[in-house]
C-alpha cells in the first residue's frame, strides 16, 4: 500500500513540476530534492499534492492575460458542450452511448486544459479533429449500414468544426507561452 | 487600505521560523514542519520572497546518509530587517490593543 502511495506521490510531483514555467524550473528541482528526503509515504503524498497545486498557481501566474482569457474561454466552452451533450437523450441506444462518450471527452478535456494548459488542449483537439474527420469521410464514402447515418454524419461535421476552433484556441494559448523571463 | 506585500499570516509564520536561527540555512521540509504550512503555501511564498530579494536560496552539499543536494533558504539582510520590523510592528499593535481592552 505504502509503495502505491509513494508511487502516486512521485507521479503527482513529476506532473506538477512539469507545469512550472521555465523561470521556475530550479524550484521544481528543489521540490524534487526535498521530496527525496521525506520517508513517510503519507507525508510525501501531502507534500507532492501541495507542490502540484503550487505549480499550477505558478503556471497560471506566468500566463499573459490573453492566455488566461483563452484558457477560460476554452474551459467554459468545453464545459458547456459537455453539459449540452450529456443532457441530450437520443432514443437510439448506440447514439445515446456516443453522446455520453462525447460528453466525457469534452469534460475530460476541460479538466486537462485547466491542469495542463495548451498542451492538453492541442493534443485532445488534434486527436478529436482527426477522429471526427475520419468518421465523416467514412460516412460520406458509402453506406455503412448504420441506422442513424444522417445524424452521425452531421455529428461528425459538427465535431470537426468544434475541435478545429478549439485547436485554434489552443494554438493562441500556446503562442508567447510565458511572459516572465529570468531565474530565481 | 491595501495590505503590505509579504505580510500575510503565513509569511509571518515563516519569518518567525527563519528568525529563530537567522544565520542557518533551512531546507523546505524543516520549514514545513516548524511552521505547519502546506507545501502548496510554502513554496510560492519562498519564490515571492526570493524574487523580491528578501530570501536567498542555494543548493547545499548532501550530508550522509543523504546522497542528493538540497535547496536551502535563509533571509537576506534586507529580508531580516523587513521581517523583524513587520513582527515588531505586529507585536506593538497587539500590545496596544491589549492595553485598550
Amino acid at each position: 500500500m505504502s509503495s502505491i502511495v509513494s508511487f502516486m506521490a512521485r507521479v503527482l510531483l513529476a506532473q506538477g513540476t512539469d507545469l512550472l514555467p521555465p523561470h521556475r524550473h530550479e524550484w521544481g528541482a528543489a521540490m524534487h530534492a526535498e521530496f527525496e528526503h521525506i520517508a513517510a509515504p503519507r507525508s510525501a503524498f501531502a507534500f507532492a499534492t501541495g507542490c502540484f497545486w503550487a505549480s499550477i498557481l505558478e503556471r497560471n501566474a506566468a500566463m499573459t492575460t490573453v492566455q488566461k482569457s483563452m484558457q477560460t474561454l476554452a474551459i467554459l466552452a468545453l464545459a458547456g458542450l459537455a453539459g449540452v451533450t450529456a443532457v441530450a437523450r437520443p432514443p437510439h441506444a448506440p447514439t445515446a452511448a456516443l453522446f455520453g462518450l462525447l460528453a466525457l471527452v469534452y469534460a475530460g478535456t476541460a479538466v486537462l486544459t485547466y491542469l495542463r494548459g495548451s498542451d492538453a488542449l492541442l493534443r485532445a483537439a488534434s486527436i478529436m479533429l482527426g477522429l471526427s474527420a475520419t468518421a465523416y469521410l467514412a460516412l460520406i464514402a458509402g453506406d455503412l449500414g448504420l441506422a442513424n447515418a444522417e445524424l452521425y454524419r452531421a455529428l461528425a461535421a459538427e465535431c470537426m468544426a468544434i475541435w478545429a476552433v478549439l485547436l485554434g484556441v489552443g494554438t493562441a494559448m500556446r503562442h508567447g507561452r510565458f511572459e516572465r523571463p529570468g531565474t530565481i | 487600505m491595501p495590505r503590505r506585500p509579504h505580510s500575510s499570516g503565513q509569511a509571518r509564520l515563516l519569518y518567525h521560523a527563519l528568525l529563530e536561527r537567522p544565520a542557518d540555512w533551512r531546507h523546505g521540509y524543516d520549514l514545513l514542519q516548524v511552521t505547519g504550512l502546506k507545501s502548496g503555501t510554502l513554496y510560492p511564498l519562498l519564490m515571492r520572497l526570493a524574487d523580491d530579494g528578501l530570501l536567498e536560496a542555494e543548493w547545499s552539499e548532501p550530508v550522509p546518509p543523504a546522497r542528493a543536494p538540497r535547496h536551502v533558504y535563509r533571509l537576506t539582510n534586507k529580508g531580516h530587517a523587513f521581517a523583524t520590523a513587520l513582527l515588531a510592528e505586529a507585536g506593538g499593535r497587539i500590545a496596544a490593543q491589549a492595553q485598550l481592552a
